[in-house]
C-alpha cells in the first residue's frame, strides 16, 4: 500500500491526489478556521486586557510625573509672580535698597480667616546687610520690622504684633496716628489706628500709609484700609480698625528695606538709614 | 472475536458474515473517515496556533491524523490502521502543510500498520501503552520531517526549525494522544452492536 502511494507520486499523480484531498478537506478546514478565528479573538480579548493594563500602568506613571511637573510649574509661577512684584517695587521705589528674603518660620495667632502671622523668621541676616529696625514689606504693603538680626537669619515682628507701633497717616485727610497690633483685633487679623484727634476726618475705606515719623519706616508704605471707626471716651481720641493690605495668613516671600531716603509726610528729612 | 496470535481484546472489531457485517464495516469506515477529516481540519487550523511557552512558536501543532491512525491500528487491527493511514496521510498531504511527494501517506500507512502489529502485540492494551506508542510515532514523524527537509534544503536554520517546530509538535502529539485514544475508544463503544 505504501509502495502504491509511492508509485502514484512517481507517476506524477501526486498533485492530482492533493487537489482532490484539498477539496475533501476544505469544508473542515473552513470550519476549523472559523473556530480558530473566534478563539484567537477570544485570546486577543485577554491579550488586549494585558496590553491595556500595561498601558494604564504607563499612563499612571506619566500622570504622576506630570503632576510632579505641575507642582514644580506652580512653584515657578509663584516665584515668577513674586519676582515680578519685587521688580515693580524696585521700579516704583528707586530710592529703596531692597533685600528679598524668604520666610523660614512664623508664629501666628489663629483667627476667623486663618492663622495670622505675628512674628516671622527670615533667611537673611547681618551677612546680607540686615539690621534691627529695618522695615519689611511686600509688594502689597507693610509687613513689620526686624527686631532681631543673626548672621544668616532675622526675626520680624509683624504689624499685628502688639509690640509694634507704626507712625501712620490717612491719605485722604492726612490724619496722623499710630498703627498698632491689638489683642482684641488679632482674631480677625486687623490692626488699630490710635491717637487720632477727636474730630479726625476718618472714613471707612480710607487708605492708611506710613507717615515716616519715628525714623523707622519711610513715608508712603501702604498699611491697610479703615474698616471701622470708634471713639475712645477715656482718651477723647478716635480709633480706627485697619485691615492690612498684606495677607498675613500666607507669607512666604518678603522684602527687607535695607536703605531708603527718609521722608516725613512726603518731605525729605536727614538720616535715611534705619 | 480475537484473532489468533493476538492478545485478548476487550474491544470490538466488526467480524462475521453477511449484510450486517458489511453494514457495520461501512458505518465504521464512514465514522473513521469523518473523524479523520475533523481531526485534520482541527490540526491544520485551530491547533496550529498553539504556543508552548518553553518553545514559543505558534506554528507547531499536534499530529492528530497520525494519532488517529495509530489509535485505530492499536484498537482495531493493523489492516484498519494501514487503510486509515493511507487515507489520513493523503488528506494530510493535501492540507496546507503537506507536500507533493506523497510521503505522508507512506509514513501514516507504516505507523498505522505498526501500531496494529508491534503496538498491540508487544505492549499492554491500554492508554499508557498508547501514549508510549504516540511518543515513538511522534518521533518517527519528526525524523520523517527531517528527511523531507534534507531533500528540500533552505528556509529556517535546522536548529531553529527542530527546536521551535518539530520538538513542540512532538510534545503536543504526545500530550494529545490520550484525547485521541479516548475518542477512538468512544467511537468503538458507540459502534458496538447492542444485541
Amino acid at each position: 500500500m505504501a509502495l502504491f502511494t509511492g508509485v502514484f507520486a512517481v507517476m506524477g499523480w501526486g498533485s492530482l491526489l492533493r487537489d482532490v484531498g484539498s477539496a475533501v478537506l476544505y469544508p473542515f478546514q473552513w470550519a476549523g478556521a472559523k473556530v480558530s478565528y473566534a478563539l484567537s479573538g477570544f485570546g486577543d480579548y485577554f491579550t488586549d486586557l494585558k496590553d491595556l493594563q500595561s498601558e494604564i500602568d504607563s499612563l499612571r506613571a506619566e500622570n504622576e510625573s506630570l503632576r510632579s511637573e505641575l507642582v514644580d510649574a506652580e512653584i515657578l509661577a509663584d516665584e515668577q509672580a513674586w519676582l515680578y512684584h519685587y521688580l515693580s517695587v524696585k521700579e516704583e521705589h528707586g530710592d529703596y535698597a531692597l533685600c528679598a528674603a524668604s520666610v523660614i518660620s512664623s508664629s501666628s495667632a489663629s483667627g476667623e480667616g486663618g492663622s495670622y502671622a505675628t512674628e516671622l523668621t527670615l533667611n537673611k541676616g547681618t551677612s546680607s546687610g540686615v539690621k534691627v529696625g529695618m522695615p519689611v514689606i511686600t509688594p502689597l504693603g507693610l509687613v513689620g520690622v526686624v527686631v532681631e538680626a543673626g548672621l544668616h537669619h532675622c526675626r520680624v515682628s509683624t504689624l499685628l504684633d502688639t509690640s509694634v507701633s507704626v507712625g501712620a497717616v490717612t491719605t485722604r485727610a492726612t490724619e496722623n496716628g499710630l498703627c498698632e497690633g491689638d489683642h482684641a483685633q488679632l482674631h480677625n487679623g486687623h490692626a488699630t489706628l490710635r491717637g487720632l484727634s477727636e474730630e479726625a476726618d476718618v472714613e471707612i475705606g480710607d487708605l492708611v500709609v506710613t507717615s515716616g515719623r519715628g525714623s523707622v519706616y519711610p513715608y508712603g508704605i501702604p498699611i491697610g484700609r479703615v474698616v471701622s471707626i470708634s471713639a475712645n471716651a477715656f482718651s477723647r481720641t478716635t480709633e480706627a480698625t485697619v485691615k492690612p493690605l498684606t495677607d498675613f495668613t500666607d507669607l512666604s516671600q518678603v522684602v527687607i528695606m535695607t536703605d531708603y531716603i527718609h521722608y516725613v509726610d512726603g518731605y525729605e528729612t536727614p538720616g535715611g538709614d534705619p | 472475536m480475537n484473532r489468533p496470535g493476538t492478545r485478548k481484546s476487550i474491544h470490538y472489531t466488526p467480524m462475521g458474515s453477511g449484510r450486517r457485517v458489511l453494514a457495520e464495516q461501512i458505518k465504521l469506515t464512514a465514522v473513521l473517515a469523518l473523524t479523520g477529516l475533523m481531526l485534520l481540519g482541527m490540526e491544520t487550523t485551530v491547533l496550529s496556533k498553539i504556543t508552548i511557552p518553553l518553545f514559543g512558536w505558534q506554528a507547531a501543532g499536534p499530529a492528530l491524523g497520525l494519532l488517529l491512525t495509530m489509535a485505530v491500528g492499536f484498537l482495531y487491527s493493523e489492516r484498519e490502521g494501514a487503510v486509515l493511514g493511507l487515507y489520513v496521510g493523503w488528506l494530510a498531504d493535501a492540507s496546507i502543510s503537506g507536500d507533493s511527494m506523497m510521503l505522508y501517506p507512506i509514513l501514516y500507512v507504516i505507523c498505522g500498520y505498526m501500531s496494529g502489529t508491534v503496538g498491540k502485540r508487544r505492549l499492554a492494551h491500554n492508554l499508557p501503552s498508547f501514549v508510549v506508542f504516540a511518543f515513538v510515532g511522534g518521533g518517527l514523524n519528526l525524523l520523517w520531517a527531517l528527511i523531507e527537509a534534507s531533500a528540500f534544503p533552505g528556509g529556517l536554520p535546522p536548529t531553529v526549525w527542530i527546536w521551535k517546530g518539530l520538538v513542540p509538535a512532538w510534545v503536543l502529539t504526545v500530550l494529545f494522544s490520550p484525547a485521541v485514544y479516548g475518542l477512538v475508544r468512544g467511537e468503538q463503544w458507540m459502534l458496538k452492536p447492542r444485541s
